[in-house]
This record gives C-alpha cells, structure tokens and sequence, in this order.
C-alpha cells in the first residue's frame, strides 16, 4: 500500500515526530504506542476529529466531495491514457520535468489521484493525502487495477497531517487551499513538510480571473452547463462534465486570492519565490523551460496586468494559477 | 527564381497545359510575399543521406516532424566527415511542380467544392514545396557547411525514388517492383522493374485513386491520426470479423481483376476537405461519425479494420500477380507506405507467385530520401552497392548515429545515476537472466535504426513466454492502447522452433502464424470472450508475442548483421531453451524512438522499466535514489 519511502514519513495523528507507523491487515499501527488506525473501505485513515475553527465549513466542503469525487476517472481508466494526458498537459508535464528523478513527493487535496499518479512516473514517490474518503477509493482502486506501487493515499485533515516534519523533497497543493477555512493556515502546515530546499507548488483560484466563473456561476441556472468552455471543449464524458460543473459553480465554499499575497505567505514562511504559472508578464519566468527555475517575480504593476491579462486565458478553465518556491535551509 | 520560371515554363510547355500559368503567376506573387514577410519557416518533409541516414524527429524529439531537417543532415555530414562543398549531388526525392499540378487540377476538378481547403492549403504549398529548390539550398548554406550550387540540386520522382529505394539495395541483379502510398505526385501505385543499374516503372494508378489513402481514410475514421495510426488499424483487424467487407466493396471501391481500382470519390474529402471522410461514409456505415479518439473500441470498429486490411490484402495480392504475368521475374521488391503493411506483406510471399521478397526497411518517404540517392549515383554511372557477403545493402538499417563509453557515462554521472560495467560474456548472461525473470529491459546499443523499427539498437526487451509481459508492456512501458500487439525478435536458425515463416524477415516487415504445435486449446470460457478481453486469453506458449489470430510481426536475428543482439538472444537460448524475445521500440506512445543515451535515460526513469542497458553500461532501477 505504501512504499517504504513514503512509509517513513508518516507518524501517528497528533503523535511527535518520533512515532513510526506500519501497515497490519487492519490498519496502520503506530509502533510506539501499539494504536492501530484502521482502514475505511481499504483506504489507510489518519483522520483526527474535526474540531475547533471552520468545523462545520470543512465538514459541508468533505461532504460535498464525498458525493462528487473531483476530478474522477471516466475514459482513463488505463494508466497509459492517465500518462497521455498528463504528457499532453503543458502544466503537469512540465511539473514533472522540473521535479526529476527518484524524488518523494506530497500532494495534499489529491483527489482522485490523477496528479499523484502521475508524478510517480521517474522512480518518484508520491503520498496523496484528502479528507474525502470517496475520492480515494477511486485513487486506490485505479492504482490497484493499474499496479502502481510509488503513489499512496490515505485520508487526513490539511490542518493536523499526519506527517513528520521536514520529510518530502516537494510539496504540491494544487487547487485546494482555497476551498478551505483559512487558506494561510493551511498552507502554514503543509509546508512544515517540507525538507530545506524542498520546493513547493500551490496553486490557487485568482482574484481577478475567477470573476467571470462567478459570472457563469450565476447564469448557470438559466443556460446550462455548455457556456461553461471546459464542459464545451475539454470533457467528452457527461458524468465527468456533471463533476466539473458542481466542483466549479456549486462549491460550498471557495476564496480568491493575488500573487501579492502568495509572496506575503512566502515570506511569513522562509520560502523563497521561484517561479509562476502562467508566468508573470515581462519577467524572465517567460521564457524559463524549467518550472522550478528561480526567476525574477517583476513588480506590482507587473504583477497585476499579468493578473489581469489571466481574464482572457485561464480565466474560462477556472483561473487556477500556481506559485512556486523553494524552502530556505 | 528566375531558374525556376524557365522549369516552370518549360514543364507548361511540355505537358501543354498553357491554362496553367496565370494561376502560376498569380500564385507564384503571393508565394513571394509570403516569404518576404515571414523569414525562413519552410518545411520541406526530407531525409539526409550520405553513407549516414536519419530522421529529423529524432534529434529534434517531436514525431514526424516536417521542418527542415538540419540536425539530421548535420548528423551525416559529421558522421562521414564530409561538407556540402565535397558533395557531388544533393537529391530530393519528389517533383514539386508535378505535385503542385495534381493539387491544382483536382482543386478545378471539384471546384467550388474545395475553395476553404484551396485558401488554405495553396498558399503553404507555393511557399513551401514550389519554391523548394532555393530553400533547399538556403537552408543547407544556413548550416555553415559550405555552399550547394545550383546544378548540384537535382529532384526524382517520387515513385521512382521509391522504386529505387526497394530495388538498389536488395540482393536481387534484377525484380518487378510495386510501389504503394498514399500519394507522390499523380502516382499512387506504381508497377516497375529493376536491372542492373536500371529502374524503369510501367504503369501506374493515379490519384484520387489510392490505396493508401482508401487505409488512411479508415484509419481516421476509426479514430486514429492518419499517417501514424495505420499501424494501430492493422494491429486491431483481427479482433474483427470482415463484416463490412461487400459493403466496400460495393460502394467505396471497384476493384479490376488486375488489381487496378476506382474509388469512389463521393464517399471521400481528401481532394477538398480537410478531413478524409465525409457525411456519405458515416451514413454507409451505420450513420455513425468518425469515432473519437478517446471513446472505447467497439467490435463494430473492429469488424470495419478487419474489412478494410481484407480489401487491402485482396488488391495488393492482384497487384502483385499482374506485376509476375508483366515482367515474369522470380524476385520482387516493395516500398511505400502501404508496404509495411506486413500483414499484407506476409500473404504476398505465401500466396504471390513470387519467389523471393524484399522489402526496403525505410518503406514510407523517408526511405525514398534514399533512393533518390541512389538512383543518382546510378544515374552518374556509379555501379550497384557490392554485397560481399553482406544479406543486402542495408546494412540492417544500423545507418544512424551511435554513442562511445564517454559519451555514456557522462550522461549518467550529469543524471547521478547508479549504474555498473559488464564485460562482454557477463553482460549478455546477466541481461538474459534478467530477461528470464521477468524483467523488462531498454536495450541501447552501437548504431540507431534507420526507418520506423527498432531492430535490436533501440529496443525495449521482454519474455514472450510470460502471460503478462503484453499487458504489462503496453500499460506501464509504453502508455500504449491494451489492444496493441508485440512483435518476436527470433534467433534466424531457431525460427522453424516458433513460426510458419520460410524466409528472413530482418526487418520487422513480414507476418506469419505461429505453429499449431505451440498453439493451447482454448479452454469453453476463453471462447466466449469478444473483443479486446480475447487479449487475455494464453494462445500459445509465446503468448505475448501471439496475436489474437495466432499471427505474430516476425524479426529474424542474423549474426553477421547484429552481432550483439544475436549474443544477447542466444544467452538467453542458452538459458530457458526460447530462441526469441518481445522487441518493440524503445520509446513511449507519441515520442519518436530514442536517439540519444539522455533520451534513453529519460524514457528508462519515465516508464516501469527494470533494467536499462547502454553498450556495456547496466542501469538497474530498483538501484536508483
């Protein structure tokens, strides 16, 4: 289920660092205080009770992707079509060139796994972790049929992983802070993961480019799914349009956040600015091949006419963008 | 320019078509603005060959590409040590202004039914392909190599150049000749001879009528991309039932008792259109449109492969009987696009009433870079290539580049890569042990292959005797759709063990059956399974290597033409009593074979490989960190 790279990363919930885990038939077992975790429909759980700030909103947001697995797995059900997808996609393609060879990668909001199952390709190992235990099943079982052995899953809370410290080379979170009750805080833990000069992608729904979304969001009702561009040009599958139509207009909670305050956040954490996707106008970041490249984050006004120009592009495909960065040792 | 005015007066002049100029003239003005005002993105789809062949997409990593090929042209300068300057002739193999004729005809023949396409189309081919001799030569000159003169530039037919690339190099003193593709300038099938020095063509089919472009129309109607997908069709016929058979056969094609052929055009887009089919072939079959690429495979699509490889079969055997009665030679060579068809191939030796069969490796049109290279050191009186004992003149195809330890080991150590050195005797035992354990093996040695095949340098290695190396290919190595079968690499001397097959076969070009005393029973559940599931069922005791029709696309192994690989199939002889392995191409789905040690590291960590071996360098996968 896990492999031992991945294995030696985790730790028992709310437990130190010096908790180690390992895998029984029933669950996983944490070998200090002899607790075992059990699985829930054969997908490994280190699940705290919800409790504190945003309970009730981070219990609508589990819910809402327990009834509809995001971004579920119609017309890939081979591996070799996930990985000719991924290949054809510039943004997941050129994540993976970046992160190289024999890496031991994080992916926290996984979904159903696409992306982890992805990144697995060059000997890397991959834990996706989510609160949806639906979303998962899907994860796993595509990786049993498919016999993946460096992507794992199992379900946590963003705010009290299950994770050592300092334990993986990369952590992503892609499209996900933003439907959680305190994006910063969130990302404040996630990067705790990271090992020094680790690198971290996060990519978020933008302030300015997500208004026409509300827009659609809005008129939605009376026009149906097909003026949404994604449903229009991208997906063949009614069921998989259904997902992305819900995920997208009928979320139950979502923010909206500037680059600007990307690099507040990578500040406040020692994390220094490397790259953005899609790139700031007018800075080296556009001609830079590599993702993980440490280009030039250009100024305020640089800044906001990229943001802005984001209307006329990824604007109708759910103006998600990514920031990336490297942790400082 | 002004040379090419005085051709182009002078090929009107000829072939009285007076009509033609103003729209030359016309065209001709645009062309030259175009190329004012946009530099140098011409893309003349050519090969270089010297004594050094190679495709552009291999270098510049992206399949098929139809730029100019400047690296590869590089690469064989570098490699035989020679500039432009020292070269006698540089050769094109196709004749742009009769090219540029057909397309203009048909365009007035179907007009105004083909005016989009037209707009788009002619403007690319006045300024890519009419004006091909100065950018040939511009683009040479741009490499820095030394300077091309005009009268050094010489352009062949398009047939002819693949007559002469089927013929030159085979072993024969003399053949009949078929050549087949979708289209050079008028020709699309065309009957010939060779003798000697000689290649003369006797007839020919002409456009629209093409059998490659009746394959390619089903290819995309069956969802796949045409010019790359055919092979995929192939691969998926026996799946399939030739159901649809009558229904072509009474609509779409009349077919002579001499092989000769009429398509019929209403069911067809490719003269207009920018698609190959139309809203008449969807309401012949079933009134279903062309399926998308994405959607399942249904046995419905099956039965239309199966039908069409049937009809392709039927013709290119017709064909082959009337080129016997015409030139009554024991010998015959093929080339062109349809001619790796190997399915098609294999039934010509079984069934045709020739005796000997050789196909050029490089079929398509980058085989036919080098035949026009040949027919003009024929042409200038140069003798035919002497074999000395050599199988033909290919020399296996091995023509492209290679890579010595340094280069190698630099690749490795940039990449931190964990890796050992073998001597010879321990690389081949180890390998094949590897081999019998399941293992899967990128397999990078001496030089690249020149044509679409890997034949044993650029390799991906597998067990035939295992029950799940096809899948486990398919679905963790190459991305692959499942349904896609695996060719054997055999031992030639131990061939007779597996297949039906009484000749060599050193290209990949030829199908036969595997023998029915290696054949399983198939048990009363394995009967009832359709479709692709039939995949699952163990045919044989080659089973990954034994299509769902007992078929398998054979590779025959010869010491003299592939030393090391012959060693590697024989240790592994040696070791389980199985002369042959899985060799299919060391690349994934859409990426063009690898070239390089980088791009065969790359593929080796992209993919579930086991065991990656480059010369006498082994890389093992669990060992990297």
């Amino acid at each position: 289920m896990f492999s031992n790279k991945i294995l030696a990363c985790l730790k028992a919930p709310g437990q130190d660092d010096d908790t180690s885990m390992e895998m029984t038939t029933e669950g996983l077992r944490c070998t200090e205080t002899n607790i075992v975790y059990p699985y829930f429909d054969g997908v490994p759980s280190l699940l705290t009770p919800l409790s504190g700030d945003g309970r009730d909103l981070t219990e609508r947001v589990k819910s809402f992707y327990e009834q509809n697995p995001f971004p579920n797995y119609e017309g890939l059900e081979e591996y070799g079509d996930l990985v000719t997808k991924g290949n054809s996609s510039p943004f997941a393609n050129s994540l993976l060139r970046a992160i190289g060879y024999n890496k031991v990668i994080l992916e926290c909001g996984c979904g159903t796994g696409q992306l982890s199952h992805y990144l697995q390709l060059n000997n890397n190992h991959v834990l996706g972790i989510d609160m949806s235990l639906n979303s998962l099943e899907l994860a796993i079982e595509h990786k049993k049929r498919n016999e993946l052995v460096r992507s794992s899953f199992a379900q946590m809370n963003i705010f009290d992983l299950a994770i050592k410290d300092d334990a993986f080379d990369v952590v992503i979170s892609h499209g996900v802070l933003h439907h959680t009750f305190d994006a910063l805080g969130a990302f404040r833990h996630i990067v705790k993961k990271l090992r020094p000069e680790g690198i971290v992608v996060v990519g978020l729904y933008n302030r300015y480019a997500r208004i026409p979304t509300w827009v659609r969001g809005k008129l939605i009702k009376f026009l149906g799914p097909r003026i949404d561009y994604v449903v229009r040009n991208r997906i063949q599958d009614v069921r998989k349009a259904d997902v992305w139509i819900k995920d997208q207009y009928f979320n139950p909670h979502e923010t909206w956040h500037t680059i600007d305050e990307v690099l507040s956040w990578f500040d406040e954490n020692n994390i220094q600015y490397l790259n953005c996707y899609p790139p700031i106008l007018e800075t080296d970041g556009e001609d830079s091949e590599d993702l993980f490249a440490s280009t030039n984050q250009g100024d305020k006004y640089k800044r906001l006419t990229t943001q802005i120009s984001w209307l006329a592009n990824i604007s109708r495909e759910g103006a998600l963008f990514d920031v990336i960065g490297r942790k400082a040792v | 320019m002004i040379s090419l005015l005085r051709q182009i007066l002078k090929y009107v002049w000829v072939s009285k078509k007076i009509w033609m100029i103003p729209i030359i003239l016309l065209l001709l003005t645009l062309g030259g603005i175009l190329i004012l005002a946009e530099g140098t993105a011409f893309a003349p789809f050519i090969y270089a060959i010297f004594l050094a062949a190679a495709q552009e997409e291999r270098f510049s990593r992206n399949k098929g590409d139809s730029n100019f090929p400047s690296k590869a042209i590089a690469f064989c300068l570098d490699k035989t040590g020679l500039s432009v300057d020292e070269l006698d002739f540089v050769a094109f193999y196709d004749k742009p202004l009769l090219t540029f004729d057909r397309l203009l005809e048909t365009y007035l023949a179907f007009a105004p039914r083909g005016l989009p396409s037209f707009r788009k189309s002619i403007p690319i081919w006045v300024k890519e392909k009419l004006l091909l001799q100065t950018l040939i030569r511009k683009q040479i000159e741009n490499l820095g190599r030394g300077t091309l003169p005009e009268k050094k530039l010489l352009f062949g037919f398009h047939h002819h150049s693949h007559a002469a690339a089927a013929f030159y190099p085979s072993p024969f003193e003399s053949a009949a000749i078929l050549v087949m593709d979708g289209v050079g300038e008028w020709a699309t099938a065309s009957l010939g001879r060779g003798a000697g020095t000689e290649v003369t063509l006797l007839s020919e089919i002409r456009f629209p009528h093409s059998l490659g472009m009746l394959y390619s129309a089903f290819t995309y109607y069956l969802g796949f991309k045409v010019n790359e997908g055919e092979y995929k069709m192939m691969g998926l016929a026996p799946y399939g039932e030739p159901k649809y058979l009558q229904k072509i056969r009474d609509n779409l094609i009349d077919i002579k008792e001499d092989g000769s052929f009429r398509l019929n055009m209403k069911y067809f887009n490719y003269c207009t259109g920018l698609t190959m089919t139309n809203q008449y072939f969807d309401e012949l079959f079933d009134g279903i449109p062309p399926r998308k690429s994405s959607a399942r495979l249904s046995q419905r699509d099956m039965n239309i492969a199966c039908s069409v490889q049937a009809v392709t079969e039927d013709i290119v055997l017709r064909l082959v009987r009337t080129l016997k009665k015409e030139t009554n030679e024991r010998n015959l060579c093929m080339a062109g696009g349809v001619a790796l068809n190997c399915v098609a191939n294999g039934r010509v030796l079984r069934e045709g009433p020739f005796a000997n069969l050789w196909i050029q490796p490089a079929a398509g049109d980058s085989g036919s870079a080098l035949g026009v290279a040949l027919a003009v050191t024929h042409l200038k009186g140069q003798p035919r290539i002497k074999l000395n004992g050599l199988r033909d003149g290919m020399k296996g195809t091995y023509l492209g580049p290679d890579f010595a330890v340094n280069d190698i080991e630099a690749t490795l150590s940039r990449h931190g890569a964990v890796y050992h050195e073998f001597s010879d005797d321990e690389l081949f035992d180890r390998v094949a042990q590897a081999l019998a354990s399941e293992n899967v093996v990128g397999w990078f040695q001496g030089r690249m292959e020149f044509g679409p095949r890997a034949l044993g340098n650029r390799s991906i290695l597998g067990d035939a005797r295992s029950s799940r190396m096809q899948s486990m290919l398919n679905m963790k190595i190459k991305y692959r759709e499942s349904f896609r079968p695996f060719a054997p690499a055999v031992l030639d001397e131990r061939m007779a063990d597996y297949f039906g097959l009484e000749s060599a076969s050193p290209y990949m070009l030829l199908v036969d059956f595997v023998r029915p005393d290696r054949r399983l029973e198939l048990t009363a559940e394995d009967s009832g399974l359709e479709g692709i599931d039939r995949l699952q069922i163990n045919r044989s005791d080659i089973p990954s290597v034994t299509h769902v029709d007992y078929s398998a696309r054979i590779q025959t192994v010869h010491k003299d033409t592939n030393p090391r690989f012959y060693r590697l199939l024989k240790s592994f002889y040696e070791q389980t009593g199985y002369g042959l392995l899985v060799n299919t191409s060391f690349n994934i789905r859409d990426e063009p074979i690898v070239c390089t040690p980088e791009d065969a590291y790359r593929c080796f960590m992209g993919t579930e490989m086991d065991l990656l071996v480059l010369g006498n360098t082994v890389l093992v996968k669990e060992e990297q960190a």
